[in-house]
Parts: structure tokens; sequence; C-alpha cells
């Protein structure tokens, strides 16, 4: 039994490793799952979709899956760098932090497989952040195979929500390779072995989850708290060695320097941290914690305008300096030092020039004992002080009296804010009763309290800090696993948002209509101690006996505080791209893109408009000629938003190099440039597949196997880079490879073979390798044993002229060959040449043409009586007449009364016959009906600057209905 | 053989309907489908394309073909009037402009008063794009199946006119 569980194991593991390659292979699937219950019977078949689907919620996975392609877009090149250099280690903590962040957003929608492999992953870059595992092959390929599970498993999920089955992608291999990483990071980590690897024998899938939680508690236990300091190090750059206390002056150190004085919100944040060191620092340096408290009492007078603002600037900065130093002294010898008294004491005196008198300002200078650093540090930042508050009703009262001298500008901000901060800790709450576990949700309703608490003390609205205090100890209670956030305690919190609502809805009304409604919140407030203090027993589950948040013992918490703080950080990062971006569904922004062009159409019409070219009247002439600039600003608005960069495809293109290389078994180094080259969204979208049929062709036919290539002396790499630039209001995007060219005899050979051309033909070179693109030459079996090229060139041209690109090939046998595409820049508007032929007006694309002439009768043959050809320079080149292809009654039919245009297309000449030029235009194309385009030489129509509709002539179709006409293959 | 097309559920065809006149004759279109009547417009014909497909219009900004019913049907061809015009429908996928002579009124049709099509004994005449017939008021409405006659499959059944060559 175990053996044939074995041979499974390796059926498994190879058939994912293709897998891999073709997530589509539902046959393949469909046989491991079936070996999988045939052969296991006591396992149960793989229901952690199943589950999975039921439980996920639809609108956050929706927002996940898209967040998540973006992260794993990144997380893959990151992958492929760290595979060229190991040791760059900072690339690990970005890893690091987007399996983070998908792990948490997978939380958020409910995703346990999903979490589970990124909680995986994550402990593992975690093992090789705190150098417990050194970066190997095998990581990386386990990197990269999770990055391909966790796709397959979001498509997975994404159809069985839109109600499609899908196979569940196989976790079993993916799951023993990283059972194996981990095992062997267990065993070098100290003091953990846990009988992992055993474990993670078990192949079926449900007991794979199980291995997922042993390794989850083998990574967690010793190496934890290292990590946490390394994930300190990292966004605050402080030494490792450095204590709680040490950081969070360098904290607010930081937070000093980013300080905006104009920024309200941000001096409140400022001052609630302030405060918090005070408390914090109270036992070990009670300097610094009176030099920070002092700081959080001037910073919040200035918000109140209560103090010059010279001043209190000038004393910030000291302060901070001084912090700092007495960081510095605390770190070096331990203990603490003044060194200017005098300004220490000109801060204090600032700190407490209007101190009210029940913070005890007197005992703040008189003595530099803890109790006094609270005192200074605010009215409410412990748990006697508030007590003392609850029987001193009267100063209450008068303190919300005071909120009627409250600033009302300042107020209606606070309210706002608050009222923002209330929901989502609301919501927050709301979502930590579906996961108790989440300290992420944990974290955003303490903030939401945090904050409100500081912000209200500065506005002196005595209750609302009260009840948010109260809130805010309870909250972090559970923060520091304390405390068990149970239904009585989310009950109370919610009832305290209420509250707090209806606390600032009494202030505004205060502030507004003079109107006082008192409110006793001491009842509430005594409440909230009562359940916390209830729960204050520690549950089963509480680490540390210590109920208070001694900060020398706060070793063990440390690790998740210090987490959370990587948390915050990041969530502010991601708050500030929120709000610097807006996802916009591109549907609305073709439309958009589709109504200003109507709008540049329209404005055109009206400038255009008889009465208004032969007007005399300046102002209506000055206007249009704004309104035409405005018009045109915003199309270029409009059209730049559809630009992306090109990155992403290319990083694709990359992942794909690699695997194919190794699939192929060569050694392919590849390079980039110009990835930051902007297109239409469109062209981007489209341009995926020609380009991945060519990169495979190159890799594979392409580059030889390294013996052949030593042997033809050179390097044993080969070579494949992507290349993009601008060239002439074209986008081009250049293929490079340096493996061994189109091999022109055998491709001419096949092609004489199928009498593509005739064995006498003289053929350019180029020519010969355009033979390439031709649909005949296209299978793998015909031509690819010799000389490679070929496999679906014809699908690749097809596809890059239908979003009017070209693609050419430049082929040197034995150094290789560069593939040349050159695109458009937007799908959406073209530069035309509007001409006219009897009533009817046609665009042609201005790229395509040459020149325009009127013929000398002596320019105009026959050629063997089938076609007319015009002499163009020593040139013949086909005429085409477009009113004969058209069937339009022309105001000229002989060339010389005539105009004719000289175009080019792929490489090829025609001249077309027409009646005029009218003119240069933009137009904005749109599509024909597919039923009436019927006709190769339209692409479709354009709405002309009177409202009539003109078609576009597709100069591909032109050249090649020219050749016909004349029916020779033609120089 | 007549191949008789399963005729849509006769209790479901009552409602209003939009009439227009091809000479003579009074159709009926399903209210529903009609998107708007717009007069006479400079109509681009597109190459290539069958002779009752006129060309294309721009309908504020949307390029719409255009299709003669009275072409489409085998009519005779007439000159246009002043009543000719242009009834913008909403078939199956595709928004498309018909011609007619005229458009007449719009009448409540109760199921009642629709009978299924006349099965004609011969090829001679189409029944496919006839819903049913209507006999509310003095003259008889046909019911016109839109989707049918403007279908894509309509459209791509049109054998592509001989390549020209020179």
């Amino acid at each position: 039994m175990l053996s044939a569980g074995i041979g499974l194991l390796q059926r498994l593991y190879a058939a994912s490793q293709r897998g891999s390659e073709q997530i589509d292979n539902p046959k393949l699937y469909d046989s491991i799952v079936a070996h999988l219950t045939a052969e296991m019977p006591s396992a149960p078949p793989p229901t952690i979709a199943a589950t999975d689907i039921r439980a996920v919620d639809r609108e956050a996975f929706s927002y996940f899956s898209e967040e998540a392609e973006e992260h794993l877009s990144t997380a893959e090149s990151i992958w492929l760098l760290l595979e060229k250099k190991p040791s760059d280690l900072s690339q690990i903590d970005t890893l690091f932090r987007m399996y983070h962040t998908l792990k948490g957003a997978a939380g958020y929608a409910n995703l346990s497989t999903i979490v589970a492999l990124t909680h995986d992953v994550e402990g593992i870059l975690d093992a090789i952040r705190c150098d417990q595992m050194s970066m190997q092959r095998a990581i990386i390929e386990m990197g990269l195979e999770s990055i391909d599970l966790l796709r397959a498993l979001i498509n997975h999920i994404q159809t069985a929500i839109e109600g499609g089955q899908v196979d569940m992608p196989s976790l079993v291999s993916f799951e023993h390779q990283l059972a194996q990483l981990t095992a062997q990071k267990n065993g070098l980590a100290p003091a953990s072995t846990l009988p992992v690897s055993t474990a993670a024998e078990s192949a079926a899938p449900d007991q794979a989850q199980e291995v997922v939680d042993t390794t989850d508690e083998a990574a967690e236990t010793p190496p934890i708290d290292t990590t946490g300091l390394n994930t300190m190090t990292s966004i605050d750059t402080v030494p490792t060695t450095e204590s709680p206390e040490l950081a969070a002056i360098t904290h607010v150190e930081k937070l000093f320097s980013e300080l905006n004085i104009d920024d309200l919100s941000t001096l409140g944040v400022l001052s609630g941290d302030l405060e918090d060191l005070a408390t914090q620092l109270a036992q070990d340096m009670p300097l610094a914690a009176l030099v920070s408290s002092a700081l959080g009492k001037i910073l919040e007078k200035l918000i109140l305008d209560e103090c010059p603002v010279g001043e209190a600037m000038d004393l910030l900065s000291y302060g901070c300096g001084m912090l700092r130093r007495l960081r510095v002294d605390y770190e070096t010898s331990g203990g603490e030092a003044l060194d200017d008294h005098e300004l220490f004491n000109q801060l204090l005196a600032l700190a407490d020039l209007e101190e009210e008198p029940e913070t005890g300002a007197p005992a703040a200078q008189e003595s530099l004992s803890p109790e006094a650093m609270i005192a200074a540090g605010g009215n409410f930042s412990n748990d006697e002080k508030l007590d003392d508050d609850l029987e001193d009703e009267p100063t209450a009262d008068a303190a919300t009296l005071a909120a009627v001298e409250v600033d009302q500008d300042i107020f209606s901000d606070f309210s706002s804010e608050a009222e923002e901060h209330l929901n989502n800790a609301e919501n927050a709450l709301l979502s930590l009763e579906g996961h108790p576990d989440d300290d992420e949700l944990l974290n955003t309703i303490f903030r939401a309290f945090h904050t409100i608490k500081g912000a209200s003390s500065f506005l002196n609205l005595v209750d609302v800090t009260r009840v948010a205090h109260s809130v805010e100890d309870v909250l972090d209670s559970a923060r520091k696993k304390q405390l068990v956030l149970n239904q009585a305690i989310t009950d109370v919190i919610l009832e305290s948002i209420d509250l707090l609502k209806e606390l600032m809805q009494n202030v505004a009304d205060q502030i507004e209509s003079g109107a006082v409604r008192p409110r006793n919140i001491a009842a509430f407030v005594q409440k909230v101690g009562l359940v916390a203090s209830n729960k204050e027993v520690p549950a089963a589950l509480a680490q540390k006996p210590e109920p208070a948040a001694a900060p020398e013992s706060a070793a063990a918490p440390t690790a998740p505080e210090n987490g959370a703080a990587t948390d915050n950080k990041q969530q502010s990062n991601n708050n500030q791209h929120r709000d610097l971006h807006v996802r916009v569904g591109t549907e609305k922004l073709d439309s958009l893109v589709n109504i200003v062009g109507e709008l540049v159409i329209a404005q055109t019409q009206v400038s255009q408009n008889p009465d208004v070219v032969s007007t005399e009247n300046q102002k209506l002439v000055k206007d249009i000629s704004q309104l035409m600039k405005i018009s045109s600003d915003l199309q270029e608005i409009a059209m730049s938003m559809r630009m992306v960069p090109i990155r992403a495809t290319f990083e694709r293109m990359a992942r794909m190099v690699r695997d194919l290389a190794r699939k192929c078994d060569k050694q392919v180094e590849f390079s980039m440039t110009g990835e930051d080259t902007e297109l239409d969204k469109n062209v981007v979208e489209e341009i995926v597949d020609p380009l991945t049929h060519m990169i495979r062709n190159s890799v594979d036919h392409g580059v030889e196997s390294s013996d052949k290539r030593l042997a033809a002396g050179k390097s044993e790499k080969g070579h494949v880079s992507l290349h993009a630039y601008h060239k002439g209001g074209n986008v081009v995007i250049e293929l490079r490879d340096d493996g061994g060219g189109i091999n022109r005899e055998k491709v001419l050979q096949k092609a004489i073979e199928r009498g593509l051309v005739q064995a006498g033909d003289d053929l350019t070179d180029d020519q010969i390798n355009d033979l390439v693109f031709h649909p005949g030459l296209s299978t793998a079996e015909k031509i690819s044993d010799v000389s490679g090229r070929g496999v679906g060139m014809d699908v690749v041209r097809r596809n890059i002229e239908t979003l009017r690109g070209k693609v050419e090939v430049q082929s040197e046998p034995g150094k290789g060959s560069i593939f040349r595409i050159k695109l458009p820049l937007t799908l959406a508007i073209i530069d035309g040449m509007v001409i006219g032929v009897g009533p009817e007006r046609y665009i042609l694309p201005l790229t395509s043409i040459i020149s325009s002439l009127r013929p000398h009768p002596d320019q105009i043959c026959t050629v063997m009586g089938k076609g007319e050809m015009v002499k163009v320079q020593d040139e013949l080149y086909p005429l085409l007449r477009l009113h004969e292809r058209f069937s339009v009654s022309p105001r000229y039919t002989n060339p010389w009364e005539g105009l004719v245009m000289l175009i080019e297309a792929e490489g090829e000449r025609c001249c077309l016959l027409v009646d005029e030029l009218i003119g240069l235009q933009q137009v904005v194309i749109k599509g024909l009906d597919e039923d009436l385009r019927q006709d190769p030489c339209l692409s479709g129509c354009a709405i002309l600057g009177d409202g009539c509709i003109g078609l576009i002539l597709d100069a591909n179709g032109l050249v090649s209905q020219g050749r016909d006409n004349i029916g020779i293959a033609y120089k | 053989m007549t191949e008789t097309i399963p005729a849509a559920d006769p209790s479901e065809l009552g409602g209003k309907y939009l009439t227009f006149f091809l000479d003579q004759e009074e159709y009926g279109l399903e209210i529903l489908k009609v998107r708007e009547i717009i007069g006479l417009m400079e109509i681009t014909p597109v190459p290539r394309t069958p002779d009752f497909i006129c060309g294309v219009i721009n309908l504020r900004g949307k390029v719409i073909p255009v299709v003669d019913l009275r072409l489409k049907f085998a009519m005779l061809e007439v000159d246009q009037t002043n009543e000719t015009c242009i009834i913008v429908v909403q078939a199956q996928d595709l928004e498309m402009g018909i011609v007619v002579d005229r458009v007449s009124e719009v009448i409540d049709i109760p199921t009642s008063d629709i009978q299924p099509p006349p099965a004609f004994g011969s090829k001679a005449v189409s029944i496919d794009y006839i819903l049913g017939i209507g006999k509310t008021g003095e003259r008889i409405k046909l019911l016109l199946n839109i989707d049918k006659v403007l279908s894509r499959k309509e459209m791509a059944n049109i054998i592509p006119i001989q390549e020209v060559v020179a």
C-alpha cells in the first residue's frame, strides 16, 4: 500500500509538472482524482474547493482576484529575478509582502485554500529572511509553482462562482514540494523538530491541508520573534537589538520628519502616538516620556491655535531632537540625561501653558516620577485616572460646554473624519465576527478608536474621548490576546459606535443651536470596563499571566505587534494607492473615448459650418477656437487613459522563455528593454498571442542546444530579448534571438515544392524570409526539423494585421533573427486622407500613402492585356481604379485627368485612381458590421466632419487587389 | 413539401404593433423592437453588399446598416417620397434601420385577432418572415418576424458578388 502510494505521488508530481504548463487538461486531473479516490478510499474526495465556494464572499472575491493578478505577476517577476540573483535578499521582503497581502485579502474573501497556500510560502520566505534557509533552486521552483497554482485556484473559484465546472487544481505535488522544504527548514531551525515530513507523505488534499496546519505551527513557534523584528528592520531601519520603546521613539521621529503643519489629522495622529509613547516610556525612560508628552501637548495646542506657531515649531523640533538624543543615550548607556535644561523647561512651560487643572501640571514639573509622566501625558492615559473622572461628573459637563467654543470648521472636519472611522470600525467589527482570528481587522478597529480619541481630545470633547478610550482599552487587550472578543464585547463596542455617533451629533447640534443635550456616558464607560474586566481573567489561550502592558515583558507580544506594524504600514500604503488610482471598467472607458470622439466630430462640424466660417464676429471665432483647443485636450486625455505599459506582457514572456527553455532542455537567457512603453490597452491585450507564438518559435526552433552552440563558436547560453520603442507614431516591438536563423534554402525549397513560388523566380533574401508567414508553410512537421520557424506564423501575421500593425523578419543564418512588429499607438484613431470618387468619399490611412501624382498618358501601359500599370520613376505599379472596384460613377475615367495615389502595404505598392484629394482628417474608427465588411478593401468607417460616413480603405486589401488585377507576382 | 416554421405561441403575439406600408401592404412590427423613427438621411453605400442593404447611416455617432425592405422582399423599387422613412429596430443582436414607404400607426392587436400565417402550397411565398396575421381594423396586417428578416444568417446567406477581374 505504501509503495503504491509513493508511486502515485511520483506520478502526481510528474503530472502536475506537466499540468502547470497546461492547466486546462481536465482529463489529466480527472485521472488524478480518480486515482486518488480509487487508491485511497479512506480519503474523502477533494472537497476543499466545494466548501470554499459556498463560503466565498463574491464581491470580495472579485476585488481579490483583480488585485491578486497584479500581485501574482509582480511576484512572478521577482521569483525570476531571484533565480538570476539568489543573493538579492531585498527582493525577498517584497515577495514576502506580496504573499502576505494575498493571504490577508484571501482571508477576507474566505478563501481558505489560498490562505493556507500563501501562508506556507510565506513561512518559507520567512525562513530565508531569517537566514535559516538559503535560497535554492527548489525554492524558486516552489515559488513559481505556487504562482501557477494560485492562478489556477483563482480561476477555479471564479468559474465555480459563475456556475461552471472546472476541476480543482491538484495541490498534492505542491504540498509535497513544500513539505520537503518545510522539513528542511525545520531541520535547520533551532529547537523546532516537528515530524512534518512524515505527515507530508500523506497525499490526499484534505490531509495535505492538515499538513499545512502542522507546518504552520512549526514555522511559527520559535523563529517568529526574530521575524517580527526583521519586519521592523525593513520598515524603520533600526537595529534588530532594539527594544519596543526605542522602536516607538523611532516611529515618532519618523512621523515628525513627515510632519505637515497644515494637516490637522496627521497632527492628531502624531499627538495620539506621543501620548502612547509617554505611557510606554514611563517606567524606563522618564525623561523621554516627559518630553514626549509635552510634545503631544504642544501639538494639541497648535491644533487648537492656542500658542504661537513659530515658537511651537521651534520647540517641537527641539523636542524631537531631544527624543532622539535620549534614545541614543539609552541605547548606548542604558540611561538618559538632559543636555539643555533651559530649553527643556521652556518646552514644559509651553506644553503646560494652559493645562487644565485636573491634569496636574505642577506635578509634571516637580518630579520625573512615572506617575507624573502619566499625568502629563494626557487626561486619560490610564485607568485610575479614568475612574477618577467617572466620579468627577461636573468636569465632564464643563468640558462638554467647552465644546461650544470649538471652532466649527475644525469640528466639522473632525466629525466627518470620525464618522468615516466609525463606519470603518463597524464594518471591520462585523467581519471580525466571521473571522475572529484576523488581527488586521482588529487593528483597523483599534486604529479607528485611537484616532478618534486623539482627535477628540484636542477638541476637548471629553465625553467622546472617554468613550473612545474605554473601548480602546478593551481592544488593546484583545490585540494582546489577553482578551477574547466574544459576543458581549462585540455588542458593547457596536453600542459604543452608536453612542459616539450620537455624542458627535449632540455636539454638532450644540454648536449650531446651543441646545445642550446632556448624555450620561459614565454608565456606559463603566459597562465597558466591566465587560473588559470580566474577561480580563486570562483565557486558556493567554500566554502571559501579566495583564498589564508592561513594556519589558512584552517580548512575546512584540512579534504579533510588530507584525501588525507591518500591516499598518502596508495598509496605509494601500490606502494611498487607492487614493491615487480609481479602477474603472474598460467598458466605461471605451464609451468615454467614443463620446469624446463624438464631441470632437460635433465640434468640427460646428467650426466647419459655412455660417461660422464666413462670420465676422470675432468673439465667435475666438470662442470656437477655444472650444477646439479644449476638446482636443480632452481627447488627448481620454486617449491617454487607455494607454498601459507593455511591462506586464513582457514579464509574462520572461516567464514563458524560462519554462520553455527548461522544457526544451536549452539554456536561454532573456532580457528586455523599453517595457515602460505605453500602448493602447486593447493592443497590449491582443499582442499577447502573437508574441507567445513568436517566442515559442525562437526558443524552440531558433536557439540551438548548448552543444550545437558551442560547436558553432557561440556562447553556451542562447539569448532571446524583447525590445519596445517608439518610432514615427508607431510602437515597435522587437524579438531578437541569437539562434540559427532562418534556413533560406530550405524555406525556398519548400515554397517551390508547394508551388508558392516558381523555381526560377529571383527572390530577395527578405522575400524568402517573408515566406515563413505564408500559411502554406506554417506547420511544424513541414519545416521545423530542418530550420524551424513558421509554426503558426501566418496566424501571427494575421493577428498583427488586425491590429493594423505590420510584422517583418530579418534573419542571418547562423547568427539569429529579428522579428519586428510595428503597431499603431491606438486602435481608436487614425490620421486619414479623405479622397473623393464620384459622389463618395473614402478615407485612406495616411501611413500607407507614398505620394500622389497626375500621370502623363505615356506613363500608363497595359501588361499582357491583363491590367494597367503606371510607370512612376522607372518602376511599374499596378493601377487600381477605385470607381470600378466600388461600382461608383466617377468624374474622371482617365488617369491623366484624375489623380493617382501611390500606396504601400506589406512592402508592396500599388496605384489608386481617384477623383480628388479632399483633405487630411483625424478620424475615430468605427467598426463596420461583420456582414457589411465583405470587401477586403475596406477596414471600417468613420464619421466625417459633416456628419456623413466615410469608408476607410484597407491598404493591404487594395494592394493585393492590385496585384490580382495584374495577375503576377511582381517586385 | 412546405416547411412551416414552428409558429410562435399565438398566445404571446398579442400586444402593440407599429404598422407601416410597403406598397399597398400593411405590416406590423412589435413595438418593443422599435427604437425610433427617423426621416430619410444620407446613406453611405457600402460596396459588395447585397442590393437590399442600402448602406450605413450615422445615427448620433453610431454607425448602423440600413436595409431597404422593398428590395429585401423583392418588391419593386420606387422613388423616395416625403413619407419614406427609416425605422430603427433592435433585431436580436444588431441595431438596424429599415426603409419603409410610410409609417402608419401604433395599434393594439389582441391575441384573439391574430391567426397563424397561411401555409402556401408552394415555395412561391416565403412565410418565414411572418409571425402571424393581424385582423384588427379594416385591413389585414402582416406581423413581421423582424429577427428573422434581419438575422445574421440571412445576411450571411448572401453569396458574395463575383470578384471583379479587370
